[in-house]
Parts: C-alpha cells; structure tokens; sequence
C-alpha cells in the first residue's frame, strides 16, 4: 500500500477545556473519497478545521495531521497558507455566505489563482472562464462579470467549487455541500463533483448527515459519534452489515423507500453533552445492547472484516451481525 | 360523509416589487390547486423551495384567502380571517414548523407556552403535564425554557402546544429537516402515534420523499404552483408518471448495496425556474426531456391517466418514456 494522503493521529481538540474531538485516527488515500457521517456537534466539521489550522486561538489541537509526511499541526503560517486553497481546498454548507457579495464572481475566481497559481491578468480570467464552465455555469462568458446574488443557490456553490479548484487541489473538503440545496439541486452538485474527481483524481472528504448523500458518492465511511469514529467501512460493507449499534441504530432512523412501512427504530435519548461526556463508550445511554463494561472504559478499535473497524465492545468476541436494534 | 378539509381549485398571487424603480410583477404562488384530506389520514406535499408548499398549508388552514377557489373545513366554508368565528376554528387546526426555536418564544417556559392555547380557548390548563408527557417529555420539562432543550425535545414542545386544544387537523409544515436524524425518526414515530390515537388529519408538507412516504396515506407532487401529480405513496415513488416526480425520485441518493441494479440517475439540467418568471403551458416543459410543442403551449390539466388512472397533470402521461431519455451532465464535462 502506497502511503496515505493525509493521514490524522490521536487527534483532540478542546474548546474551554471541553472536549470536541477525543482522539481521531484516520487515513485518506489519493484520490479516495471519503464519508463522514454524525450528527450535530459530533465534530465531523471540527476534524477537518483542526487538520487545516482553522479553528480559533482558544481551540486547543493536539495529535498529529500529515499532508504527504509533512506535519501540519504547529506548521509555521505560511506553510498552512500555501497548503490551504492549495493542496488542500474547502467548500461549506452555505455557499451564499462563502461568497463576497461586493464582489464579482469572476474576480473572487481570480484573486483564488493569483493567490495559488501565480496567474494574472488575461490569463486569470481566460482560466476563470474555463473553471465555470467546468462547474456548469450556463453562459460562462457572460456570468464571470456576475454578482453572488444574482446567481441561483445551485450556481453559487458550483462557483465555490470554481474557486475550489482554482489552487488545483489534491484533495477537496466538502462539509454538507448540499444541504442547502433543493433535492434536484443536490443531485446536479453531487453528479458534479463525481465527475470532477474521476477526472482530476481528486481525494474527496465529504462531511453529511445524510447516510443517503455519502452512500451515493463515497467509497469509505467513518460514522462519528461524540468526537470519536465509532465506525469505519467500505461503504457497502457498512450499509449491508453495520457493526456498532450506533451505525445500525442511524440506519434504522432512515425510512426505506420500498418495502412494507414499519416503526422506525429510533435512537432514544439525545447525543450526550460535552461537559457530561460519560465515562465509558459516549454511546452507552442510548444503546440497546449496552452493558456494565461499556460504562467502564471508552472501547478501543476492533477489526470486525477487511478494512472495517468499530469501536464497541460488543463486536469484540465474534462479529454480531445478528445484533439489530429491537 | 365529507371530508375533513377540501380545497377546490384554489388560487393565490402575491404582487413582487422587481428593483427599486421597477413596476411589481404578480407571482402565483398557488394555482388552481385541489387537494382533499381525510379524517385520520396524512397527505404528504412534495416539492423544491418556492413551489408553493408552504402556501398551500397556509391556505388550508385559513390563514390566508385565496383569491379563488375554496376552502372547506369539515364541510362549512373557511371563515375570512380574524373573524369571530374564524377564532373559534383555530382551536380545531394547528400548524407546526420547520424551525422549533424560532417558533417557540425564548422567554417563557414550555409549561406555559404549552397553556397559552389552553387559556385563549377557555380550556382547564390542568391538562399542560399530560400533553408534554403524551408527546414524550418529562413533567419537570414544564419549568425549563426552549434554550434548555436539545431540537427534537423542542420540536416536541411545539407538538404539544398545537395538540393543547385537541385540534382535528394538522399542517405540519418541514417539521423534521431542522433535526438530525436519529431526532428525525423519534417525531415521524411520535406523529403516526397521535394520528392512530386521536385520529387528526394532517398535512405534511416536506421535500423528504422518504419521510414522506414513512407518514402519508396520500403524496401530492407539486411543481411551481401546481398539483403535478398525485397518488399513494408507493405508487408515486417506485412508478411515478409525471417527468418531474420520475426526477425527483431518482434524485433520492441512496446506499449502492452490492449487486443491486440502479435504473440511471436522472439529473434535471437547470435551475428550479422563478415563479415571477412562469414558462409558458407546462411550467415543466423547460427541464423536461420529453417536451414537445403542445407541453410549450397548453397547461396540462391534473386527471386520471387512462392506463392505471393515476392522477397527473402530463400531455405525454400515456406515452412510453423511456429514461435513457435524460442526458447528464457528465457528458458535458467530460
């Protein structure tokens, strides 16, 4: 196996002295695309602001986040500079607040390859031109001299990904890039950035809540719950036989499209606080298979098949693919 | 005996100011939208943002009048708003929103926002425990404030309060895409349970296809205005006729189980069209892959096809279209 692209280790971020990240460890390979599931304030967003030095001064990030073995956390200013918007490029939720609106798409484009490429004048906006094409902005030509508000919800983010790609990243961060969007809207965005890895071969970190949205475009899945990754599978491993109760339990939430309607196995309870961490596995209150040693000691990663772990105790003695939420 | 609400060929236009010199241009919002709900019975309502969804929930429940067409609830005409009698039938509908924070009030308790209804209607307020436990809270949640609630414990506050004056129908309007969700599938739960216990009658207005089809007895696609098709769920969603229901179907992103076989993605080419700016006959037609010149010129009228009489409002509903028909993007990129 070559070596990762990126690769986090015992990855924490604190805010305050309360923990948002407890210990990630994680691979990216070139050109994979990866989901990362969780529900709110899980810290899926927070992983990737620590890796990119985003997060504000009073953060505290220890661990270890390598781009191609170079280490990035403590790395001096100028060398996250260049990685980010370089190598390493990002796109958000809300693509409208993303975007200056003073500002002309086409110029916010220009000053990103400026920036990243070194080009200018001429040449700036003939490549501008180009990338918004690629995005699928109708009408290029014309559209560079637009402002963000005249372009639909759709049309910004395909611009955001324009500017995404203008430093030629390797990998691009995605976090819920469509969740704003309408259904149809989604399903252009998402077509969008298939094509465009394939083509680029471009590693994608695709942040979601939506099971659906990373099933449908990634091929490796980490399920996060409460600041650490429960779960990590190819993608159809982890939706044909999920191992920790977590997983099974948010797939159980999701309604199927066909078959006879049935009560949906809702998780009860609610993600614990940051401040009322449990001691044992973060995920023992609410889980139906819990027992006195989760409440004990946090579980510790186990290989349940070929490239699948889950952090539960359960899986430990023999894979529990019977185990399913009552 | 009738149904519980009926909406005949309703109507409704706002007059939207272009620019700041500009003259204001009518937006239909609603078009000559029918729609029948039963007593203990969900109608889902799908669509994109601005399709008008949510005005038809405000039409439904009287809130608005609409400019033609009519309203009846329980087989009597809506009463205009803020009439005296039009007060009384606000006991018997309630409304739930997308966004519980913003529709609870940050200063008051939830015991006492839950008996506001209670007391405007005359109500005995000793009935405040039992509503906030029947909708899964606890008691000692009477006494917090909604910033002390996680989002599914408000949304279930929110619940409550609509329920306080036991109302026969419910206009639940995206009551689930502000939750996460694991939060997401406790209040789908929580609604069929008050459904199957008090028998209200609901509208459920979501873009959710799946969430849709876990509540609804009935699905309405609607499309800039208008009804596009209409049926049960599963009929709509594993064989649906109008080309934009089809679109809307395949843009669910779903698990690829290994082995399993996908009928091609179909990704509409466009941007969901601005309703100030209304293509001419099918409003569709512009995205569709299978327009021809009458679908540019005449509005299709919603009917019952003639191969399986679903409801749908297509000229080319009894045509065979083949999927192979919608082109993707892909192709212009590569």
């Amino acid at each position: 196996m070559t070596a990762p692209l990126v690769s986090l280790r015992d990855l924490h971020v604190s805010f305050d002295g309360q923990p948002a990240l407890r210990g990630i460890d994680l691979d990216l390979a070139r050109g994979e695309a990866l989901g990362l599931v969780g529900e709110s304030g899980c810290g899926k967003s927070v992983t990737w602001l620590a890796a990119l030095g985003l997060l504000p001064g009073k953060a505290r990030v220890t661990g270890s986040v390598k781009l191609d073995g170079q280490e990035l956390l403590g790395a001096p200013p100028a060398t996250l500079e260049r990685v980010r918007g370089g190598r390493v490029a990002m796109i958000f939720q809300d693509p409208a607040s993303s975007l200056n609106p003073v500002h002309r798409v086409g110029t916010q484009i220009m000053e990103a390859l400026a920036l990243h490429r070194g080009i200018t004048g001429a040449a700036a906006r003939a490549e501008a031109r180009r990338l918004l094409d690629l995005v699928g902005i109708p009408d290029a030509a014309r559209r560079i001299d637009a402002y963000p508000h005249e372009f639909s919800g759709g049309q910004n983010q395909r611009a955001m990904i324009a500017m995404a790609l203008a430093g030629d990243p390797e990998m691009l961060v995605a976090d819920e890039p469509t969740t704003a969007l309408d259904v149809t809207i989604q399903a252009q965005i998402l077509e969008l950035l298939r094509a465009l890895r394939r083509e680029r071969n471009m590693a994608l970190v695709l942040i979601s809540h939506d099971l659906g949205v990373v099933a449908d475009s990634c091929e490796r899945v980490a399920v996060m719950y409460a600041g650490r990754i429960v779960e990590e599978a190819p993608v159809e491993r982890l939706f044909d036989g999920p191992a920790h109760p977590y997983a099974q339990g948010l797939l159980g939430a999701l309604p199927p499209l066909d078959g006879a309607r049935r009560r949906l196995s809702a998780i009860p309870g609610g993600v614990p606080e940051p401040w009322a961490m449990p001691k044992g596995c973060a995920f023992a209150p609410r889980c139906p298979a819990r027992m006195g040693a989760c409440e004990a000691e946090m579980p510790s990663d186990v290989p349940v098949g070929p490239a699948h772990r889950a952090a539960c105790l359960r899986v430990a003695p023999a894979r529990m693919t019977a185990m399913q939420h009552a | 005996m009738s149904a519980l609400l009926e909406a005949r060929g309703v109507s409704r236009s706002y007059r939207l100011r272009r620019g700041i010199l500009g003259g204001s241009v009518e937006v239909r919002a609603v078009d000559h939208v029918s729609l029948t709900i039963e007593r203990g019975r969900t109608l889902g309502l799908v669509g994109e943002s601005g399709c008008g969804k949510s005005t038809t929930g405000r039409l439904a429940l009287g809130l608005e009048r609409p400019d033609s067409g009519e309203v009846r609830f329980d087989g009597t005409p809506m009463p205009s708003p803020n009439s005296a009698e039009w007060r009384r039938s606000r006991a018997r509908m309630q409304m739930v929103f997308q966004d519980p924070l913003g529709a609870l009030d940050r200063r008051l308790p939830i015991g006492a926002q839950v008996a506001e209804p209670l007391e405007i209607h005359g109500l005995d307020n000793a009935r405040v425990i039992p509503l906030l436990e029947s909708v899964g809270l606890r008691r000692d949640h009477a006494a917090r404030y909604p910033h002390e609630l996680s989002g599914g414990q408000r949304q279930r506050a929110v619940l409550a309060r609509a329920l306080a004056t036991d109302p026969a129908f419910l206009v639940c309007d995206e009551p689930i895409s502000a939750l996460d969700v694991s939060i997401q599938a406790q209040v789908m739960n929580l609604l069929t349970d008050i459904q199957a216990e008090r028998g209200v009658g609901m509208l459920f207005i979501s873009h959710d296809l799946r969430a849709v089809r876990q509540v609804s007895h009935r699905v309405a696609v609607m499309y800039l205005g208008r009804i596009v098709e209409e049926g049960e769920p599963d009929a709509v969603l594993h064989r649906p006729a109008h080309p934009y229901s089809r679109a809307l179907v395949s843009a669910i992103p779903q698990p690829r189980r290994a082995g399993a076989r996908f009928a091609p993605r179909i990704v509409l080419q466009g941007d969901p069209p601005n309703p100030a700016d209304r293509p001419s006959g099918c409003a569709f037609h512009p995205r569709c892959a299978f327009a021809t010149d009458i679908c540019r010129a005449v509005v299709p009228e919603l009917a019952p096809r003639a191969s399986d009489g679903r409801t749908v409002a297509c000229h080319r509903a009894d045509d065979d279209l083949p999927a192979e028909a919608w082109t993707t993007p892909l192709e212009r990129v590569a």
